[in-house]
């Protein structure tokens, strides 16, 4: 498939204390479009800066990011580990941010209504986030996300903050409606199992570099699944 | 809940309650002087007296006005002093050293030049208004901008807002809460300094009405005069408070809550 994106040699260096620090190092990345990549690693291997990075949330140091001619990504949409929805507006409201203005109002509000039924949001849409659950929150921030007219979503750790069981649900949920449309995903989690369940392509970060990359057969076994497991948990912790 | 809320508006009336029986008493066994405190029914009669004859009712009309003109220009220059400022942490370091000294200087104090530089008419009263609730809600407001937090900014960039579509739809709707916490103290600081300017220079308004009073010895409506003015204090604050309680709760607010705790005055 065609890339939609193309990182070459992108390096990060934060100033601590008079030295610099690399954050992000070399990283070459290849996404084509329409898939399903996840990026696992240890909590400060630089997962976060990646994807800030490409949002154009932060300058890189040194290296490039292209997005390839004729695909229609302008600006990715992020969803962040906390839901970050506008306190003051309703469900309904956050879910309609990004197109606010920018669309007419019987169109939004059709948009907003399918990404409601499709979250199963639609009782909570006239809630204020302070009135609804986290996992409810971050369904939110995917609606969100999902509405912005965008090929490319960045995740990171969207479900980091649930309990196991919200998490398990919304990681089957994300599987039926990323299989359904088109979108690029790029996935962050420390959850090696969340990688392999979501991902089509496992990349593995540590200390900035990717250390390795794993593709997860479509059609695989338990038993190939847990193999492609404990070769990700070596490749990290080696 | 009911029951809490006649217990709670019971006790608000005790003490009021109270000092009115204590009034009466001591005014039926003659124990005040009745030149310093006149009876109840003595200033009962004068309140009907000067609203039968619309003498309260104009002078009350005069300062609300002078109320209402102040505070919106106050509220015009605050605001976008506020957020000028804000949007340009450079020039704070010009302009936020001199405000803090003239935050120190009581209105009243400056009201003798005010009559020289600007006369007895409305210009001088309508600038002690302004001087005494200006920082209320300039601080107020640029705290409030201050303040927004810069993760949800961020969703402003993420989604690709522009700087002046990020102010207006997610910075200020932030602020809103601290914003209209300074405009209630300035309403209320508006409210009384209005009275110490009329007390000094005026012809018309309640407080003129009171210093009126006092030279022809009336105590009694030196005392309708000052219950007016609590009352109407009251009654604007709790008004403002109605008309923007919706936005201080919206979504609970967390915003609300904390600017609640460190406004400035
Ligand atoms: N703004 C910053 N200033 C300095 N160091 C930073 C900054 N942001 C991230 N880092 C450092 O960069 C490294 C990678 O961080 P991050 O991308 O957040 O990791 P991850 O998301 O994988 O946990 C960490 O060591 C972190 O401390
Ligand atoms: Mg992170």
């Amino acid at each position: 498939m065609q890339p939609v994106l193309k990182i070459s040699n992108l390096t990060k260096e934060y100033q601590l204390d008079g030295t610099a620090f690399r954050a992000l190092n070399e990283i070459k990345l290849t996404i084509p479009a329409g898939s399903f990549t996840t990026v696992v690693g240890k909590s400060g291997s630089g997962k976060t800066t990646l994807l800030r990075i490409i949002a154009g949330l932060e300058k890189a140091t040194t290296g490039e990011i292209n997005y390839l001619s004729g695909s229609s990504v302008q600006r990715p949409a992020f969803v962040f580990q906390e839901a970050r929805l506008l306190p003051w507006l309703t469900v309904e409201q956050n879910i309609a941010f990004p197109l606010q203005g920018k669309l007419e109002q019987v169109e939004l509000s059709q948009r907003v209504k399918r990404q409601l039924q499709l979250l199963g949001l639609t009782e909570f849409a006239a809630a204020y986030p302070a009135q609804i659950s986290g996992g409810m929150a971050q369904r939110a921030a995917l609606g969100r996300a999902l509405i912005y007219e965008t090929d490319l979503i960045l995740m990171d750790e969207p479900l980091g903050a649930l309990d196991a069981f919200n998490r398990r649900k919304l990681q089957e949920e994300l599987q039926t409606i990323f299989a359904a449309n088109q979108k690029t995903v790029i996935f962050v989690t420390h959850d090696v199992e969340e990688a392999i369940f979501l991902g089509e392509k496992v990349i593995v970060l540590d200390e900035g570099q990717i250390l390795a990359e794993f593709k997860v057969p479509i059609t695989a076994e338990n038993s190939q699944l847990f193999t492609l497991k404990e070769n990700i948990i070596t490749s990290i912790n080696s | 809940m009911f029951k809490q809320a006649v217990g709670r508006k019971l006790k608000a009336l005790l003490l009021p309650a109270v000092i009115f029986i204590i009034w009466c008493l001591g005014s039926k066994l003659q124990l005040f002087n009745s030149y310093l405190v006149p009876p109840p029914a003595k200033v009962f009669t004068t309140a009907l007296y000067l609203l039968k004859k619309g003498i309260l009712l104009r002078h009350l009309v005069v300062s609300f006005y002078r109320v209402f003109v102040g505070f919106a220009i106050t509220f015009l220059t605050a605001f976008l002093l506020a957020v000028i400022i804000a949007l340009n942490t450079k020039l704070s370091a010009y302009i936020l050293p001199l405000l803090e000294f003239i935050r120190h200087i009581p209105p009243i104090a400056l009201i003798p030049l005010l009559i020289l530089w600007l006369g007895i008419g409305e210009e001088s009263k309508l600038m002690v208004i302004v001087l005494a609730t200006f920082f209320p809600v300039f601080l107020n407001t640029l705290s409030g901008i201050n303040n927004c937090d810069p993760k949800l900014v961020e969703v402003g960039h993420v989604f690709g807002l522009s700087r002046r579509e990020r102010f207006f739809k997610i910075v200020l709707p932030q602020a809103l809460p601290a914003i209209i916490v300074g405009m209630q103290i300035g309403l209320g600081y508006s409210w009384r300094s209005l009275i110490g300017a009329e007390l000094i220079a005026a012809s018309s308004g309640i407080g003129y009405m009171i210093i009126e009073a006092e030279q022809l010895s009336r105590p009694d409506i030196i005392l309708v005069g000052v219950f007016t003015i609590g009352l109407f204090g009251c009654l604007i604050d709790y008004l403002f408070f109605k008309l923007t309680a919706h936005y201080l709760e919206r979504g609970n607010n967390q915003n609300a809550a904390s600017f609640k705790n460190k406004q400035f005055n």
